[in-house]
């Protein structure tokens, strides 16, 4: 006899499930604790030695500081995003069978990431907070956390149409450290093209953020489409391979 | 760290051989392990406390014990996979060991599977040809030979984990639950195959956490609480309980 | 020797059997370096070479010379990282059948040189495709060496920690290395960067492809790092193997 539960029970279970296996790797919750502090303070230290480029709206160190918060925000929940999806997509597949929802799946998957977004974007802002003065804190924390929500979705994405750590993992590589190059005012762009990059957007609300001005309506308009566009899209995509078993590899 | 000795030699300590111990072909003393927490607070596992066991030629033992016994712990011990903690190995000869977990490289073929191990365990081509004929027709995976391994199924897989294990022929062969996935017709012709290696004098370890058929024994021996005892002669009253049947 | 031949001859199979790796392999370093050229703007730049100090160039030549480097680095780092975790298990069953653990260290080491050759032909393929270097002999010598250096530290990586700190580990660490502490728009060193691995194969990249010198000791240099890292994973991994 089966007995239909709510399903809430669903998500909490599927949710809790999903921390727990992330949790009990510690060296997994002691890199997402030591890196935040790691990266920002190495990059804002690197891009102290630059000089001031013509291009550079601002001083190198601090520049390098704002970007390596973003960067830490975007590739921390990406791989766990990743390694989310490979590392259970068997589980999933058999969950999915045992009928729990796939909507269910996905948003215990992409739960786990929230919260790692959450602790991820917490820490780096107060990392970040140390060295710099951040005018707008609140506005700095969602934008970081919404960075990392929609990295973890990238994460999950690639996860789910190639669900290969090794192929996964270079895939995701090449898109967070291309984005980030690119984002991060450390050399100069002129192509229109780096607009489409995810990390664009978000990275000129956060300036503003740091420096309190009001970021551009069209910059937040910007970044809430391409997250929603990405959501939908993993939703989609995760929906149709990797809770039913479809998924390449 | 385990004092593991190979070939014919024996410690200086140890008398002359008596005729029995001539025929040991592997021997475990006192084996402990414990598996610590990587973590400061975390909880130790004491899987073997003083395990010992003596295999000899020509005997088919049967190791059994419930889940998480540590039946796979003293198998990965005694082919020098894992390190004890304390105790000695002693090894007479070639040793071959079908792990529990198939550890074969995925990407490979049935037949550059053999080509690799074959190599390793330092036979020419026309041993390694002939050896992986000869299992292929007995445990019938002829038509396979050509197929990648992450492209077969369970059962055929195990079978060439199996096959690596005995293709070298081995004085003594270490089995960690061998046949999980046979069907009935290769479950029996693993049966016949091994009473021809014990014919050969071929000494044949299996470890199961379910033993079917205690006729197919010389020996039982149960491991549990870290140690082994000898339950050949015990039936189905105190084995029952514990798993073997 | 024959089974340092047939475990090396396997291994390259195994990897010639992952056609998505082996597009990815080809992909992703075009990707990289085409983006960053096409993205620059028609300017030129100071930057700060080795061997000739202060000199102008184009912008999108030093972002194609700056990132040909971490392209190849990427591949091999992943390369290295992933060789560890997949095949240490069923290397240990291949020592314990009789395999010379030397050998078995031998092939993997091949196999990692291989895929570092195969990101530095193709990253240094698509560079010639958009720019000409002044040595492409001696870049190229460069950048598999970057390859070969990050290769050996994804290995050592993958020897110390699992995947997914790995791939964290290699997000920044060519990143950190190649575009910021080793990058010619400062004249300025930063105290760390003579440590990292990418310090004198870059030296010899930038003199190699900005001007008609190039500078011995960097190669000594390098040759002298990655001989030691070598060595570092040599062991750990024969350690991994647990035989005598």
């Amino acid at each position: 006899m089966t007995v239909s539960r709510p399903s809430s029970d669903r998500l909490r279970v599927g949710l809790d499930a999903a921390v727990r296996e992330f949790v009990r790797e510690p060296i997994n919750v002691a890199l997402l604790v030591v890196l935040p502090p790691v990266v920002i303070t190495s990059y804002e230290s690197m891009l102290s030695a630059f000089p001031r480029l013509p291009y550079m709206t601002t001083d190198p160190g601090a520049l390098g500081a704002t970007a390596g918060t973003l960067f830490v925000a975007a590739f921390l929940p990406a791989v766990i995003g990743l390694f989310q999806v490979i590392s259970a997509q068997r589980a999933d597949e058999r969950l999915s069978l045992a009928g729990f929802p796939e909507l269910a799946l996905f948003v215990s998957r992409l739960g786990a990431v929230c919260l790692a977004t959450l602790l991820t974007a917490a820490l780096s802002l107060g990392v970040l907070a140390t060295t710099t003065e951040v005018e707008s804190l609140a506005l700095g924390f969602l934008t970081l956390a919404f960075v990392g929500g929609l990295y973890g979705l990238i994460g999950m994405l690639i996860g789910t149409v190639l669900p290969r750590e090794l192929e996964g993992s270079l895939v995701l590589i090449f898109v967070v450290d291309v984005d980030e190059a690119l984002a991060s005012g450390v050399i100069a762009t002129d192509a229109a093209a780096t607009k489409l990059f995810p990390l664009h957007y978000p990275h000129e609300v956060f300036q503003a953020a740091v420096d309190g001005t009001a970021p551009a309506a069209s910059d937040v308009l910007a970044a809430a489409t391409y997250g929603a566009i990405v959501l939908v899209a993993t939703f989609l995509v995760y929906t149709a391979l990797a809770a039913t078993g479809g998924g390449g590899g | 760290m385990t004092e593991r000795i190979v070939g014919t030699e024996r410690p200086e300590s140890e008398s002359e051989p008596t005729a029995g111990d001539r025929d040991v072909v592997l021997r475990g003393s006192d084996l402990a392990k414990t598996y610590s927490s990587r973590l400061p607070f975390g909880r130790s596992v004491e899987v073997l406390t003083g395990a010992s066991v003596t295999i000899r030629r020509g005997e088919v033992v049967g190791i059994v014990g419930g889940n998480g016994s540590g039946k796979s712990t003293l198998m990965k011990i005694l082919v020098g996979e894992l390190d004890a903690d304390e105790g000695t190995v002693d090894v007479n000869g070639r040793v071959g060991w079908c792990p529990q977990d198939e550890l074969l490289y995925d990407r490979l073929t049935v037949e550059e599977t053999f080509r690799l191990f074959g190599e390793a365990y330092g036979m020419d081509p026309t041993e390694i040809e002939s050896a992986r004929d000869r299992l292929a027709e007995t445990l019938d995976f002829e038509e396979f030979l050509d197929y990648r391994i992450d492209r077969l199924s369970g059962g055929n897989r195990q079978k060439i984990n199996l096959s690596i294990a005995l293709m070298h022929d081995p004085d003594v062969l270490l089995l960690d639950e061998p046949y999980t996935g046979f069907d009935w017709e290769t479950y029996l012709a693993f049966w016949d195959l091994t009473a021809a290696l014990r014919e050969r004098g071929t000494a044949v370890a299996i470890i199961s956490h379910l033993i079917n058929e205690q006729e197919r024994f010389d020996r039982i021996l149960e491991l549990a609480d870290g140690t082994l005892t000898d339950v050949t002669d015990e039936g189905s009253s105190q084995a029952g309980e514990e798993g073997v049947r | 020797m024959s089974t340092l031949r047939t475990t090396f001859e396997m291994g390259v199979r195994e990897y010639a059997r992952t056609p998505i790796l082996l597009s990815l392999l080809a992909f992703l370093p075009v990707y990289l370096i085409l983006v960053f050229h096409w993205v620059m703007p028609e300017s030129r730049v100071t930057v700060d070479i080795p061997i000739q100090g202060a000199m102008s160039a184009e912008m999108t030549a030093v972002a194609t010379v700056l990132t040909t480097p971490m392209a190849a680095a990427f591949v091999g780092g992943a390369a290295g990282l992933f060789l560890m975790q997949s095949a240490s298990a069923v290397d240990g069953r291949l020592a314990i059948a009789g395999a010379d653990a030397v050998e078995i260290v031998a092939a993997r080491g091949g196999v990692l040189v291989l895929a570092a050759l195969v990101g530095s032909v193709v990253s240094v393929g698509v560079l010639s495709a958009v720019m000409s270097v002044e040595r492409l002999r001696w870049y190229l010598l460069a950048i598999l060496l970057v390859a070969l250096l990050y290769g050996g530290l994804g290995a050592l990586v993958g020897l110390v920690l699992n995947r997914l700190a790995g791939v964290y580990v290699l997000l920044f660490g060519p990143f950190f290395d190649l575009f910021l502490a080793q990058s010619p728009l400062t004249d300025e060193t930063h105290a760390l960067a003579p440590f990292l691995p990418g310090h004198f194969p870059m030296k010899l990249a930038f003199d190699a492809a900005l001007t008609a010198r190039v500078v011995p000791r960097n190669l000594w240099f390098s040759l002298a790092y990655l001989a030691v890292l070598a060595l570092v994973v040599g062991l750990g991994f024969r350690r991994g193997l647990r035989v005598d």
